[in-house]
């Protein structure tokens, strides 16, 4: 539950503000009880509202979808009591309870998290001096003065947490069609649909939750790949450097030469059927060149340095030379390009989808819910303009907190 | 210069043939036969055959290959479709995606240099983090729902502008001036959602490169000479900080063609970017390549313009 | 003290706000500078000297510095005081400056002589050609061969020698009455060095101007200098003519400046001495004298109050509880 334990405690008291001392007695046993007290009782304002923000996120999670999540231990632990009874089909509802069950861990988790961190919380001393000033401490103060790219993990850290309690939260299936003519078209607020339906009675809001599953998960895992590989061969031609550096540039090159949108559409366009692994795969070897480029700057200029010249001297080998003693050094930067990469390939998989390109229908992906609102602007404008604001949130706090991070590695913005 | 300007052709050519052949390969190993899409599948074999046979697809791929580059250069190309010449079917589309592109990138750059110099200038103001904010929404934003959006207030809700096309019907018979307006009203709406995103993209970049100039030892000269600041910040900063930013638009051009494929789709503008998603779904090899073809030239030709404008600003680079 | 100063800073204070705390960089600064003289101002690096020069320019970057007191009296105005369109007409006017780097500090997107001119335009409100014409004149005066064409050159196209040389000409173009001279030669090799030092020198002759010259080389000062101000800390701790100076230094750091210097007119190789510990951070100075934690002779009381600058002897004022010859 990295979303959970990660994002509380982001933000730092105004400066100047007067620090005050650890909690005692009953104020800390009341911030031990509720996550983001703890900060408020101190004076600080931003960790509280962060925690609270969270802690609302569980709670909503658990009126709305409190009664499903019930129903899926139920179902699972009655499955489970005939299984171990000598019985051994797999029930037809697995597909959507399993979500459900993962949905119900998730909050769980969160819930787990939200209290372990409340109780840690509450028996820190603010004015002890802080431990041991390691590097990515010190990064992290930095990206921690940044309202900006913080509010932009709290929101991806919430995006994500609502890709897996969307079993929860969604009113209904994304491929469930109502009754078509008595339901199809609806505006947002009609009775039982807040965000209306589209011209196949689908709920809106319910595609906008199970896509964000889709869409995001694309956007990240291809993002990771475009930069594992970047790295890989990034590295690959620092090192080597003669023909090795050459082809791999070169052809680094040539993609960059070409709008990357039309490669794509061409690779796609021969698929009758594209699976999301087809889509996040070929996102992701087209996305590394910029990676490589950064990695093989940072080898080369890190080469020369004495630890490595040290390295090499004791008889290391190469590639433990490269991949534990250089890449690492150059990730900093690498770290930042990821961010910005994956905002840039949610924008890309949206456009995809919207050429109709993407995920194949009915899975709901944000892109696609566009494409399929394009034409209905008119009368529907419902439908197409959700996903594009849930895009821009998605890409934006990935940039938010590219920037940030870029920032608060920059040693020349350090204070 | 001359020199460096004819090193850098030699090295963009094999680029651009290395593009055009991944490509070519690429569409024949791909699974699906351009032929389906041209004919309904119970034809007869022999006439299927026959279609195969005029298409060319019958030969051996390594013929087909340099036989498509001899008819590209020879300009014998024709389509699979209609069988027009290609040079016919791109010369309608290439003029009408230049004025949206050169369009976009002069608002883009225009819009982009000037915010990014108020930005510096005004640094950690409230208006710098009002643009700065506002010009990472717009680069965060997909281009495509952006042109839905303005079409929806613009052409639908407001209805001031032309939502789709280049022309008004009936354009053909307007006089020239009206004919200009019209093309301008259509001009609008594209080229605002193509230049926006881009603008974003270059206020940050200029803000950062104006921040960095400034920070130089001959600003710090300009203004112990009793320049007024407006001179050091138009004259001395300005010019330098450009530099990059001139380098960015020789890099940012494919990017632009990416967004206009997205952005022709969406108004139906009848430029190249929507012919090649029309010719990559149709298979219609021969448009799909020379359009790659046509793109990575001017993609190529679009860097070296901005080398060429990079000497003239810079001249450490014309002085050798 | 016949002629009244051209410049007078009293108590001059420049700080800067920083995240970790105010930096005190430049805290109670007074000398003044006579018509025809040169003034020298020497000590360690981080000491101050630069943050005082660009003070007098009003060129200190805000934020994050501030002006926390004092004035800078010029030709009866405080510079302290005026506004930025005021300043503007005095720099490079009245006052001006050359900087330490000539590599960085002239632009180099734009020729020699247009740089040079564009000074004169602004304070001469004469024609560009005209402009060009004293440009050319300039670079002729600091010993530019074949000044025509070289007004036409950029930057790059130069060496640093070169270059110092320019900056001097645009410096000089409007014949200022002050020289703000920031270690005009420390980035320059030996040889080169004496060149620049000797072309400012006529110069100021010619021009009758006087020059505020910055450095840490001792030997310079004794070359050019007519008076010494010795800076520690952001405070003035010794201030004498050179002779007296050279002579008799009566504050300890001044004294272990001298004594961490090889002087190349001394018989035999004195050993070297180097001043212990390192300049304390504007941050956070000692209490009492900012030199107690590094100085030979430092005693209880010096922990206690700040010395004032006092007359040690006549002319020569130091800022010391103790000083030299005073034991
Ligand atoms: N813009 C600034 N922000 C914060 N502190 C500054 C700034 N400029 C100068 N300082 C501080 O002021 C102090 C004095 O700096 P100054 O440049 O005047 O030293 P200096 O005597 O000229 O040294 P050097 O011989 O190295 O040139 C230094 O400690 C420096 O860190
Ligand atoms: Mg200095």
């Amino acid at each position: 539950m990295e979303s959970a334990g990660g994002a509380p405690g982001a933000v730092t008291p105004p400066q100047g503000a007067p620090r005050r001392g650890p909690l005692s007695g009953g104020a800390r046993a009341a911030a031990a009880a509720v996550p983001g007290l703890g900060p408020l009782l101190r004076g600080e304002p931003g960790v509280a509202a962060v925690a609270l923000i969270y802690l609302a996120a569980a709670l909503s999670t658990t009126a709305v979808g409190g009664g499903r999540a019930i129903e899926a231990v139920a179902d699972w632990a009655a499955w489970g009591a005939a299984r171990l009874a000598g019985g051994t089909a797999i029930p037809e509802w697995s597909r959507v309870r399993l979500d459900s069950l993962v949905a119900t861990l998730t909050l769980l988790a969160l819930y787990a998290g939200l209290w372990t961190w409340a109780v840690r919380d509450s028996r820190r001393d603010p004015t002890a001096p802080p431990a041991r000033d390691t590097e990515g401490r010190r990064i992290w103060r930095q990206f921690r003065r940044n309202p900006g790219a913080v509010g932009g993990l709290v929101l991806i850290g919430l995006l994500y947490l609502v890709t897996l309690l969307t079993p929860l939260l969604a009113p209904y299936l994304p491929e469930v069609q109502m009754d078509v003519v008595a339901n199809k078209l609806k505006p947002p607020g009609s009775e039982g649909f807040p965000l209306g339906t589209d011209e196949f009675a689908r709920d809106v809001l319910s595609r906008l939750m199970y896509g964000a599953r889709i869409s995001l998960s694309i956007g990240f895992i291809a993002a990771s790949l475009s930069v594992g590989l970047g790295t890989v061969l990034g590295a690959l031609a620092a090192w080597f450097g003669g023909w090795v550096d050459m082809a791999i540039m070169r052809f680094a090159d040539m993609l960059l030469s070409f709008p990357r949108l039309v490669l794509l559409l061409f690779l796609l366009a021969a698929f009758d059927t594209r699976s999301m692994y087809l889509i996040v795969t070929i996102l992701g070897v087209t996305g590394w060149m910029s990676v490589s480029r950064l990695v093989r700057a940072q080898i080369l200029s890190l080469r020369e340095q004495d630890f490595v010249q040290a390295a090499r001297a004791l008889g290391l080998p190469t590639g433990r030379i490269l991949f534990v003693h250089l890449v690492p050094n150059s990730l900093a930067p690498v770290i930042v390009a990821a961010s910005l990469i994956t905002g840039h390939t949610l924008l890309l998989d949206a456009g995809l989808s919207f050429l109709g390109l993407g995920v194949s229908p009915p899975t709901p992906t944000w892109g696609g819910m566009i494409s399929d609102g394009k034409d209905l602007l008119r009368q529907a404008w419902w439908i197409a303009v959700p996903p594009g604001l849930t895009i821009v949130v998605a890409a934006l706090s990935f940039n938010l907190v590219g920037d940030g991070l870029r920032d608060a590695l920059d040693p020349r913005l350090r204070t | 210069m001359a020199t460096f300007l004819l090193r850098r052709v030699l090295v963009a050519l094999p680029v651009i043939l290395g593009v055009f052949t991944v490509l070519f390969f690429a569409l024949h190993a791909m699974p699906g036969d351009p032929v389906d899409t041209l004919i309904p599948r119970d034809i007869p074999s022999e006439n299927r055959e026959e279609l195969i046979r005029n298409l060319g697809l019958d030969q051996p791929l390594y013929v087909q290959y340099f036989k498509t580059i001899e008819q590209l250069f020879t300009l014998q190309l024709k389509t699979f479709g209609t069988r027009r010449p290609v040079v016919e079917v791109i010369a309608e589309a290439l003029p009408n995606t230049l004025i949206l592109a050169l369009a976009s990138v002069a608002i883009a750059y225009v819009v982009g240099i000037l915010l990014g110099i108020v930005q510096a200038v005004r640094q950690y103001s409230k208006l710098d983090t009002g643009i700065t904010v506002v010009a990472l929404v717009f680069y965060s934003m997909p281009g495509f729902w952006l042109a839905l959006m303005l079409i929806l207030a613009f052409a639908l809700w407001w209805p001031v502008l032309p939502a789709t096309g280049m022309h008004s019907p009936g354009w053909e018979f307007m006089p020239p001036a009206a004919r200009r307006l019209d093309l301008l009203r259509h001009l609008v709406l594209p080229a605002a959602t193509l230049s926006l995103a881009s603008a974003a993209g270059v206020a940050r970049y200029m803000r950062s490169s104006m921040l960095e100039v400034v920070r130089q030892d001959y600003v710090r000269t300009a203004r112990a000479k009793g320049l007024r600041r407006s001179k050091v910040v138009f004259k001395h900063a300005l010019r330098n900080a450009l530099l990059p930013i001139v380098t960015l638009l020789g890099l940012e051009l494919p990017a632009l063609f990416s967004g206009a494929v997205l952005v022709e789709t969406v108004f139906g503008w009848p430029g190249m970017g929507r012919q090649i998603v029309g010719a990559i779904f149709r298979q219609d090899f021969p448009v799909v390549l020379t359009n790659t073809f046509v793109f990575s030239s001017l993609v190529v030709l679009g860097s070296l313009l901005a080398d060429l404008l990079y000497s003239v600003v810079d001249p450490r680079i014309r002085h050798g | 003290m016949s002629a009244a100063p051209v410049l007078e800073i009293r108590d001059l204070k420049t700080w800067f706000r920083t995240d970790r705390g105010v930096a005190r960089a430049v805290d109670g600064v007074s000398f003044e500078v006579l018509p025809g003289e040169t003034l020298g101002v020497v000590g360690e690096s981080g000491c101050g000297k630069s943050v005082t020069a660009l003070s007098v320019l009003g060129l200190v970057p805000k934020p994050p510095g501030i002006h926390a007191g004092g004035q800078i009296l010029f030709e009866g105005a405080d510079l302290a005081r005026l506004g930025e369109r005021e300043l503007e007409d005095i720099r490079g006017d009245r006052i001006s400056m050359i900087f330490q780097e000539p590599m960085t500090s002239l632009n180099p997107v734009f020729t020699v002589g247009d740089q040079i001119a564009e000074s004169v335009v602004r304070h001469r409100g004469v024609s560009r050609g005209e402009a060009m014409g004293v440009a050319v004149d300039m670079l002729q005066k600091v010993g530019i061969p074949s000044p025509e064409s070289r007004v036409r050159d950029y930057p790059h196209q130069m060496s640093g020698g070169m270059r110092q040389r320019v900056m001097i000409a645009m410096a000089l173009a409007c014949r200022p009455t002050l020289l703000v001279a920031d270690e005009p030669t420390t980035a320059l090799d030996v040889t080169i060095q004496a060149q620049i030092l000797e072309l400012l020198a006529q110069l100021q002759r010619d021009l009758h101007m006087s020059v505020l010259l910055i450095t840490h080389d001792l030997g310079v000062v004794e070359e050019v200098c007519d008076r010494v101000v010795v800076m520690y800390a952001g405070k003035v701790v010794e201030r004498a003519t050179v002779d007296d100076l050279f002579d008799r230094p009566l504050h300890p750091y001044t004294a272990g400046l001298f004594r961490s210097v090889p002087r190349a007119t001394g018989t035999r190789a004195a050993r070297l001495e180097v001043i212990p510990g390192v300049v304390p951070s504007p941050l956070d100075f000692p209490t009492g004298c900012r030199f107690r934690n590094r100085c030979p002779a430092a005693r209880g009381p010096c922990a206690e109050g700040e010395p004032p600058l006092v007359e040690g002897a006549a002319g020569h004022q130091v800022a010391c509880h103790y000083p030299e010859g005073t034991r």
